[in-house]
């Protein structure tokens, strides 16, 4: 054999020190300053408008509040309320974890394996697998780091609000935004992007199917199967600030719990019974059903469950990720070629 | 180089579906040669390259390269260099930051080498990868393979985008590389013409089979041309191997494999054949894989 020359440098020596991190900085440091730049646009309207709620607030005299059951503590929570802008807007919330983890995600292994690239880099002394791993953890811390970034500055934007208001913990952003759920999905959506990619090898094809699909799941969970998680509870008294009312239900007299279609005989019943024209007296609903010893009850989360429900959420998300990121890596040093 | 072996290969299979495009290969190409691996288009060229590189995984079967190193294994990719068809490299990044990535995925880089050539080809640092002309593409991508200071480069189909000056050009780089550290090189390649100018050493692929595999003088000096009247032709035809069975009226061409053909009956006449003819001759007659591969050097097993 001839030998080669052994005054070459790094011969039989290690990769550069942060080699790969550096690539992996080349190579996305434009969707990195994007993200950036969006995480900054939207600090300066979080920062912007939390200060002014907080003036608001204290202008207002929320602090000295103790009760908002009724009276002037009543009108004043309203009014902060409807200081703030329409909750509205904050629902493209929902929407960047699964933007962001397909738009990052999709073109990770899919770009290279569609132009081509992957048969330079994956020839290189580093390997497929280390240079994969490399890029899953950076990519991700900073996916994670962003994402937990919005979540804080929306919760403490909203925190006077959310102080006066007390909603049910599943209800509004709260909890996407408050607590550890938001970063796993984004984390979630980036590992499927990526799988997504080395599936089709076509990154567009890639980022749209992660994005509508990821899209599609959390807006599944947020408005529909989220609350399932658990059994909720069931009580025919108040329930506690911050618990999460999933559903009202009636019971008859004997004791029995009224199905749908129950329920909306009974309804229609207390319709018919309403004088028809608008002068006569009329009674509420509740007090009609009172009357006649019927109850209601109210199925919720208590608030206690709220980190319950984080764990629960993270757990499975998690679990997913990993499997995707496993079956990513075995599929990359197997299959490939 | 010359005691260890370039690529060895095992019973060697690669199937993509229900398509073999490789098949029961076995082959030892030694090293310190300048191979010219040739067949047609889909011949199953590239995937032998890929398994070599380790980019794909053999379906049935090994691969060793470089001495001995598991096709892939971090040994091997440290050792072996690839320039992949069209020069894979990124196209959005400048010739700079493409150098860098090399760098940074390497434990061996010789980057004065890398500026020296860079700066002899007057190749622009700032440039994008893919703003520059194919011809000076693919020597980035060799510049960068050579910078591992591999002890086998492999290249598949270097000059198959490249006009004739840039091929030239490709070709004179390389063979300056192989002078200067001796390193093993296997180039896949359609293009037969180019191969008796740089190749001492060829394969050919055909159909997911090895059809041939020998030294360039050993394969020129065993073959030749018989050429004599076309009754005696069946004959011949039973004491050699036919390559390749030309009859014109009364005359027979016949290119057989043959080291000694003076077996020939009298009045026969003989012509030794040049490599691209020879080749070619074997690209045209697959049917000639079912006779075994030319007699190969002591230690090699041509079986596919």
């Amino acid at each position: 054999m001839t030998t080669v020359d052994s005054s070459v440098p790094g011969r039989g020596g290690a990769l550069p020190r942060l080699g790969l991190a550096w690539v992996t900085w080349r190579q996305h440091r434009f969707a990195f300053y994007v993200l950036l730049g969006m995480l900054a646009g939207f600090a300066v309207l979080m920062v912007d408008g939390g200060l002014q709620a907080r003036s608001t607030y204290d202008r207002l005299g929320l602090a000295r509040c103790t009760s908002f059951a009724g009276g002037r503590c009543f009108q004043l929570r309203d009014e902060l309320f409807s200081w703030y802008p329409a909750q509205l807007p904050f629902l493209f919330l929902l929407l960047l974890p699964a933007a962001f983890g397909a738009v990052i995600g999709g073109p990770l292994i899919g770009r290279e394996l569609e132009t081509g690239t992957y048969r330079f880099t994956w020839t290189q002394g580093a390997g497929r697998t280390r240079w994969l791993l490399t890029k899953l953890f950076l990519i991700a811390s900073v996916l994670a780091a962003v994402a937990e970034a919005y979540g804080a500055l929306y919760t403490w934007y909203n925190a006077p609000l959310d102080h006066v208001m007390r909603f049910g913990f599943g209800d509004y952003l709260g909890f996407e935004l408050g607590g550890i759920v938001f970063p796993v999905q984004t984390l979630l959506a980036f590992t499927a992007g990526v799988f997504a990619g080395l599936l089709t090898r076509r990154t567009m094809v890639a980022v749209g199917a992660v994005f509508l699909g990821s899209f599609g799941l959390i807006a599944a969970l947020v408005f529909k199967l989220r609350r399932y998680y658990m059994t909720p509870l069931v009580t025919a008294g108040r329930i506690g600030p911050r618990d999460w009312v999933v559903g009202r239900a009636y019971v008859d007299p004997t004791g029995h719990l009224l199905d749908t279609g129950q329920s909306h005989i009974l309804f229609t019943k207390y319709l018919a019974q309403l004088p028809s024209s608008s002068d006569g007296p009329s009674v509420s609903y509740r007090d009609w059903l009172q009357a006649r010893h019927y109850t209601i009850v109210t199925s919720y989360h208590p608030a206690g469950r709220f980190w319950t429900f984080q764990f629960i959420e993270a757990g499975w998300m998690g679990l997913l990720i990993l499997l995707l990121g496993i079956a990513t890596v075995w599929l990359v040093r197997r299959r490939i070629g | 180089m010359s005691a260890g072996v370039a690529i060895e290969t095992a019973g060697l299979g690669k199937r993509y579906g229900r398509t073999w495009a490789l098949r029961d290969c076995s082959l030892a190409i030694p090293g310190g040669h300048v191979v010219g691996l040739v067949g047609p288009n889909g011949a199953g060229k590239t995937t032998l390259l890929s398994l070599a590189v380790g980019l794909a995984t053999p379906t049935t079967g090994q691969v060793r390269v470089a001495g001995g190193m598991p096709a892939g294994s971090a040994a091997a990719l440290d050792a072996v260099a690839f320039v992949a068809q069209e020069a894979a490299l990124y196209r959005n990044l400048s010739v700079a930051d493409m150098v860098r990535v090399g760098r940074s995925l390497n434990r061996r880089w010789d980057t004065g080498r890398v500026q020296a050539r860079l700066a002899e080809l007057g190749i622009p640092l700032k440039k994008k990868v893919g703003a520059l002309s194919g011809g000076q593409r693919s020597q980035v991508a060799l510049t960068l393979a050579l910078a591992k200071r591999p002890e086998l480069l492999i290249l598949d189909e270097p000059l198959a985008a490249l006009d004739p000056v840039a091929r030239h050009d490709f070709m004179a780089a390389l063979m300056a590389a192989v002078s200067e550290d001796g390193v093993s090189v296997v180039f896949s390649s359609h293009v037969v013409a180019e191969l008796e100018r740089v190749c001492d050493y060829v394969v050919v692929v055909h159909d997911g089979r090895i059809q041939v595999s020998g030294e360039v003088e050993e394969l020129v000096a065993g073959h030749h041309v018989l050429t004599g009247p076309a009754e005696q032709a069946d004959v011949v035809a039973q004491r050699f191997p036919v390559v390749r069975d030309r009859r014109a009226f009364a005359q027979a061409h016949l290119l057989v494999r043959a080291a000694d053909p003076s077996a020939a009956p009298p009045g026969w006449q003989r012509q030794s054949v040049g490599l691209e003819e020879l080749v070619l001759a074997y690209m045209r007659e697959p049917s000639a894989s079912v006779l075994p591969g030319p007699k190969s050097a002591p230690g090699e097993q041509v079986a596919c």
